[in-house]
C-alpha cells in the first residue's frame, strides 16, 4: 500500500457524521460554558421569532377582520357567477338554474349563507330629481343575518317584500328621498327593452363606504326580474358567506364547474389584496432588518467562542480532528443555539397569543369611532400564522448557520501549533 | 527499516516570519524504533518542542524528511496529517488539555468517535483503559473535578486508547508535583515495557529523563548528545 493510500484508508474511517452523539453532546455543553452569552444570543433569536410570528399573527387577525368586513358588506367570501361576468358585468351574463346552484352551495358545511342577486343599472327619479345608480335585486331573507348593508339601516328598515327599495344615504340625499318616498327606476332590460319599475323607500343605509352608499340601491329580486326581464331561475351572482375568509379558496374550488365561475374574495376584491400585500412587504422588510441584527450578534458570539477556545480547538486539531469536523462542531453548536432561541421565542409567542386570542387588544379611543364606521370590532384579535412560524424558524436556522461560516473559516485554517501556543 | 516508528532525516525548521530568521532546528537526524522511551531534553529554545511538533505532524519542517511509521509527512496535506495524528500518534500535553465539558470517560471515548468506532465498542475500550490506569472511579468526573495528576492520567488514557504507534509527550510533568510526576512516569514506564508503547517526551525535568531509556540532548536546534538506543 502506498503512503497516500494508507492515509486515505485512515481518512475513509473518519467520516464527520460517524456515530455523532458525543459531538452533539459536546456542542450542547459547549453552549453552556458561557451561560449569559448563550442566553443573550438565544434571546435575540427568540425576539426575532416573536417579532415575526406575533406581528404576523396580529396582522393576519386584522386582515381577516378587514376582509371579513368587506366581504360581509357586499361581495361575500365567494361569489358564483357567469365566467364572463367579472370582466363584463352586463345583464346578459346570467347564471341559469340558480336554485340548483344554491342547493349545491348550501350543501357545503363551510357555507353559512347563500344570497342570490341580480344586478343592473338604472336612472332613479324622485319627483324632479334623477340620479344613476346600481340596482341590486336581492332576496331579503337571504341577506339579513350576515349582510352589513342590511344591518346598516340608519332610517326605516331593511327590505321585506316586493315593491320596496333601500337607498344609500348619500344617494337618498341627492334624490331628496326619505323613507316613504316613491322612486321610479328606468333602465335597459335584457335584450334591449325598457326596464321600468317603481318602489317605495323603506330604508336608508350607511355602510361607511361612501362610494357604495352613493351609488347603490337594493330592491326585491322579484321586482328586478319583472322589470329587467329575467327568468325566475336566473341570477347574476350568488354571494356565499363562510365562517371566515380563509376557507374561500377551498369552497371556490369545490364549486368551480363548467359555466360557473366560483371566485374567492381575493379575486373579487383585488384592491384589498394589494393593500394586504403592501403591508406584508413592509413587515417582511422590518423582519429582515431584525434578522440581520440577530445574525451579526451570532457572528459576534461565535467569534468570541472561537477566540476563547482557540487553545482547545488547537488541541482537538492536534489530536486528529479535521478542520471540517471542527466546522461541523460549530455548526451543531449554532443549531442548538438557534433551536433554543426558536423554542423560547415560540413558547413566549404562543403564550401571548393564547392570552390575546380571548381578550384581544383594545384599540385606542380615537380609533374606535373610525373602525366602528366600517362595522369593524374595536379590538384586534390574532390569527395564528403557521406560515410566519415556518419562515421565522427557517430564517433563524439558516441565519445562524450562515453566521457561523465566518468563525468556521478561521477554525478550518487554524494551525494546531499556533492555536496551542495561544494558551501561553 | 520495518520497526522504525520515527525517522527524521536532515530536518530543519526556520521561522522566517521573525525580523531575524530563527533556526529552531538545524539538519537534525533521528530514528526511533518501536518500543523505545526517548527523552528530548535541552534548555529553552533548544528546539525540543519544535522537534516534537515536527515529529507529531503539528508543524512542517522547512527542510528534510519526516517519516512516521513509514509514512512521509512532507507529502501530506492538512487533512491527511490530521488523519495520521488520529490513527498513529497519541499526544500528552503539558496542560493536560482535556475537553472541560466532557467526563473522563467521554474524553477518552471522543478520540475513538473521531475514528468512527461504534458507541458500545468505544465505551468498553475506554472503561478498560481507565481501569488499567486506576481511574475507574473518575470516569464520570469532568476535568475540573479532578486533580492535576488525575487529569494527566486521563490524558495518557486518551492517548493510548487507540493503540497508536507513537506516544508524544510535551513537558508532561510541568504542572505536576514530584509525587504525581513519579506516578505518571511509572505509568509511562509500564506502558512502554508491558505494552511496548513507543514514547518520545520533550522535557527539562531530570526525573522524566531518568525514566527514559534513551536520552537526547538538544542545543541550538541540533542534537548535542544522544545516549543511543538502550
Amino acid at each position: 500500500m502506498t503512503v497516500t493510500a494508507a492515509v486515505a484508508a485512515h481518512g475513509a474511517r473518519t467520516l464527520p457524521g460517524a456515530s455523532g452523539n458525543l459531538l452533539l453532546a459536546l456542542a450542547w455543553r459547549n453552549l453552556w460554558r458561557n451561560r449569559r452569552r448563550t442566553w443573550l444570543t438565544a434571546c435575540g433569536i427568540a425576539f426575532a421569532v416573536w417579532m415575526l410570528v406575533f406581528a404576523w399573527s396580529m396582522n393576519d387577525g386584522t386582515f381577516d377582520i378587514m376582509i371579513d368586513t368587506a366581504a360581509r358588506t357586499f361581495s361575500g367570501h365567494v361569489a358564483l357567477q357567469d365566467p364572463d361576468y367579472q370582466e363584463e358585468p352586463t345583464l346578459e351574463h346570467v347564471l341559469s338554474d340558480a336554485p340548483a346552484l344554491l342547493d349545491q352551495a348550501k350543501g357545503l358545511a363551510s357555507v353559512k349563507h347563500a344570497a342570490p342577486r341580480t344586478m343592473g343599472t338604472a336612472l332613479l327619479s324622485v319627483d324632479e330629481r334623477s340620479f344613476g345608480a346600481q340596482i341590486v335585486g336581492v332576496l331579503p331573507e337571504a341577506e339579513t343575518g350576515w349582510s352589513t348593508l342590511a344591518s346598516s339601516i340608519t332610517d326605516g328598515r331593511y327590505l321585506q317584500a316586493p315593491g320596496e327599495i333601500v337607498l344609500g344615504a348619500p344617494l337618498a340625499r341627492n334624490l331628496h328621498a326619505a323613507v316613504g318616498s316613491e322612486v321610479v327606476m328606468l333602465g335597459t332590460a335584457r335584450e334591449g327593452g325598457v326596464a321600468a319599475a317603481a318602489a317605495q323607500v323603506v330604508g336608508i343605509f350607511d355602510t361607511g363606504q361612501v362610494a357604495m352608499d352613493r351609488s347603490l340601491a337594493q330592491i326585491h329580486i322579484a321586482d328586478f326580474r319583472d322589470a329587467w326581464r329575467l327568468r325566475d331561475d336566473q341570477v347574476h351572482v350568488i354571494a356565499l358567506v363562510l365562517d371566515g375568509p380563509r376557507q374561500s379558496a377551498e369552497v371556490a374550488a369545490q364549486l368551480q364547474q363548467p359555466g360557473v365561475a366560483a371566485l374567492p374574495w381575493n379575486e373579487l376584491m383585488p384592491e384589498l389584496v394589494q393593500m394586504v400585500d403592501l403591508k406584508r412587504s413592509g413587515q417582511g422588510l422590518f423582519f429582515v432588518l431584525i434578522a440581520v441584527i440577530v445574525v451579526f450578534s451570532v457572528v459576534n458570539t461565535f467569534m468570541m467562542t472561537v477566540f476563547e477556545r482557540t487553545p482547545e480547538l488547537g488541541m482537538l486539531r492536534a489530536l486528529g480532528m479535521r478542520g471540517g469536523q471542527l466546522q461541523i462542531l460549530l455548526h451543531i453548536e449554532a443549531l442548538w443555539l438557534s433551536a433554543l432561541g426558536i423554542g423560547v421565542g415560540l413558547l413566549f409567542t404562543w403564550a401571548l397569543l393564547a392570552a390575546l386570542s380571548g381578550t384581544g387588544i383594545p384599540l385606542p379611543e380615537e380609533t374606535r369611532e373610525l373602525v366602528a364606521a366600517y362595522h369593524m370590532p374595536d379590538r384586534l384579535y390574532p390569527a395564528y400564522s403557521w406560515g410566519a412560524t415556518y419562515v421565522a424558524a427557517a430564517a433563524m436556522l439558516l441565519g445562524t448557520q450562515l453566521a457561523v461560516l465566518i468563525p468556521a473559516f478561521r477554525v478550518r485554517r487554524m494551525q494546531p501549533v499556533e492555536a496551542l501556543r495561544k494558551e501561553d | 527499516m520495518s520497526n522504525e516508528v520515527v525517522s527524521v532525516r536532515g530536518v530543519s525548521r526556520v521561522y522566517a516570519e521573525e525580523a531575524v530568521p530563527v533556526h529552531a532546528l538545524r539538519d537534525v537526524d533521528l530514528t526511533v524504533v518501536q518500543g523505545e522511551f526517548v527523552s528530548l531534553a535541552g534548555p529553552s529554545g533548544s528546539g525540543k518542542s519544535t522537534l516534537l511538533n515536527v515529529i507529531g505532524g503539528l508543524d512542517r519542517p522547512t527542510g528534510g524528511d519526516v517519516f512516521i511509521d513509514g509514512v512521509l509527512l512532507n507529502d501530506l496535506n492538512d487533512t491527511q496529517l490530521a488523519d495520521l495524528r488520529l490513527h498513529k500518534i497519541g499526544f500528552v500535553f503539558q496542560a493536560y488539555n482535556l475537553i472541560p465539558v466532557l467526563s473522563a470517560q467521554e474524553n477518552v471515548e471522543f478520540i475513538m468517535q473521531l475514528q468512527g468506532v461504534g458507541a458500545a465498542e468505544r465505551a468498553r475500550r475506554a472503561r478498560e483503559v481507565l481501569q488499567a490506569l486506576g481511574l475507574e472511579d473518575m470516569s464520570d468526573r469532568r476535568p475540573g473535578e479532578m486533580s492535576g495528576g488525575q487529569q494527566q492520567r486521563v490524558a495518557v488514557a486518551r492517548a493510548i486508547v487507540t493503540e497508536p504507534a507513537l506516544l508524544l509527550a510535551d513537558e508532561p510533568s510541568a504542572n505536576l508535583d514530584s509525587r504525581t510526576t513519579g506516578e505518571l512516569l511509572e505509568l509511562l514506564k509500564t506502558l512502554n515495557e508491558e505494552r511496548g508503547v513507543t514514547i518520545v517526551a520533550a522535557t527539562h525535568d531530570p526525573l522524566v529523563m531518568s525514566y527514559a531509556k534513551r536520552r537526547i540532548q538538544l542545543r541550538d536546534g541540533q542534537i548535542e548528545n544522544d545516549s543511543g538506543p538502550a
